[in-house]
């Protein structure tokens, strides 16, 4: 397989895949490491820097979305499935998920000092969280943690990238 | 001293503590306790007047305020001597659950930033087909207010409310009699409405003057207008003008 041809088959598997598709996911479908497929996906880009679509970093995996300057253009089309934006209620009690999870529903309570069943149900809704099991203490309840679609969401690469300033003024 | 407090949404205590304290620009790990409390209640009182619910995690924090203003007034209990047991800050803890929360505050607004980056890109899917979105009512009410509406209703009250006959005499009626009671009543008037045909009628009688219209309107003699859904149904004679044309 010459680097031509795998850079073809590249943008077609991040192209034709509904998530974000990794490194090390093409790396295997590909046969290369997955170093060489990361200089593939630059060079991919390079090619679509005169064009519509861009690759984006998202979640850990790459993603072929439109670019930024066409939005006026494309909501012109209908309505986004998930894009409808969430109140300060849920994302607070996203941005505490984010940081501390698996954590459950009265942690999350005891530090925005405010029941926060609503916020937890509509994040649920929406599929920005999902359970991970249950905690071993009393009445055993419900873990919550992030998924996929947060980062898709919010456009993130990781959780890394989340602003870490101040987390030793309490942790 | 007067304070000016706005009363925006907040999110809880915490959110409204951390709103004040920015708005005394004072300092989180040192605060005037007595000042922000009476600021605190101060904002709880105004909601009060207006009639709006304070919720419990509210009045819990004016008590822990006020718990912790009372213990910075008393003075501190003796220690004993071999025990070298720091006086810890009542404020302290209460300190500690403000910064937490508003770093998570402050990361909600980070959050809400990527968002309205995020927001401008677009998967494929993204966009599902647009919602039909005509109404399913042309606007039913129209311009009726509600002195309108009452004024229908005491109308149908009113005839409601007549009395019934001691004793009646079932009368029948034809729909030929009926069509031929209209064209009477249209003598020399322009207009007359619906209502009007209808003085004293019965259920039955109602129905056969509704036949006895539609069936004029076919044969060409009158025409009807409803101005708008559950207005008046006006009935005129059948426009002449448009045969001489």
């Amino acid at each position: 397989m010459t680097i031509s041809e795998a850079e073809k088959i590249i943008e077609g598997l991040i192209f034709a895949a509904e998530y974000p598709l990794t490194a090390q996911e093409i790396a295997d479908i590909v046969e290369l490491e997955s170093s060489a497929v990361e200089s593939i996906v630059e060079s991919i880009r390079a090619r679509y820097s005169a064009g519509a679509l861009l690759i984006r970093n998202v979640g850990g995996g790459y993603q072929v979305v439109t670019k930024p300057e066409l939005a006026p253009w494309i909501e012109k089309l209908g309505r986004p499935v998930i894009n409808a934006p969430l109140s300060v209620a849920s994302t607070e009690t996203l941005a505490i998920i984010a940081y501390q999870q698996p954590v459950t529903r009265a942690e999350i309570e005891q530090i925005r000092g405010v029941r926060s069943d609503s916020a937890v149900n509509s994040l649920l809704e929406r599929e920005l969280i999902c359970e991970l099991g249950r905690k071993n203490a009393p009445g055993r309840p419900i873990l919550y943690g992030v998924t996929e679609k947060f980062f898709q969401y919010f456009g993130l690469r990781s959780l890394d990238e989340l602003p870490l300033q101040g987390i030793s003024e309490w942790k | 001293m007067g304070y000016l407090i706005q009363l925006d949404a907040y999110e809880g205590p915490f959110d409204l503590l951390l709103d004040l304290i920015a708005q005394n620009e004072i300092d989180i790990w040192d605060i005037p306790i007595a000042s922000i409390t009476e600021q605190y209640l101060e904002y709880l009182y105004s909601l009060q007047e207006q009639d709006l619910a304070i919720t419990g995690e509210f009045l819990v924090m004016a008590a822990t305020l006020i718990r912790i203003k009372s213990r910075l007034l008393l003075p501190p209990e003796p220690v004993e001597e071999d025990e070298f047991e720091d006086e810890v800050d009542p404020r302290l803890e209460l300190v500690e659950q403000l910064s937490r929360y508003k770093f998570f505050k402050e990361v909600a607004s980070f959050l809400q930033e990527h968002y309205s980056d995020a927001s401008q890109v677009f998967t494929r899917g993204q966009m599902a087909a647009p919602l039909d979105m005509t109404p399913i009512y042309t606007d039913p009410v129209g311009d009726l207010t509600v002195t309108d509406l009452k004024e229908l209703y005491y109308a149908l009250i009113t005839e409601v409310e007549k009395e019934e006959p001691v004793h009646s005499i079932p009368s029948s009626i034809s729909l030929p009699e009926r069509m031929a009671r209209v064209r009477v009543q249209m003598v020399g008037q322009p207009r007359i409405t619906f209502r009007d045909l209808l003085q004293d009628s019965s259920p039955a009688e109602i129905v056969v003057t509704f036949l006895a219209v539609l069936e004029l309107v076919r044969l060409g003699e009158i025409a009807v207008v409803q101005y708008q859904s559950c207005g008046p149904i006006d009935i005129e004679p059948f426009a002449l003008e448009v045969e001489v044309q």
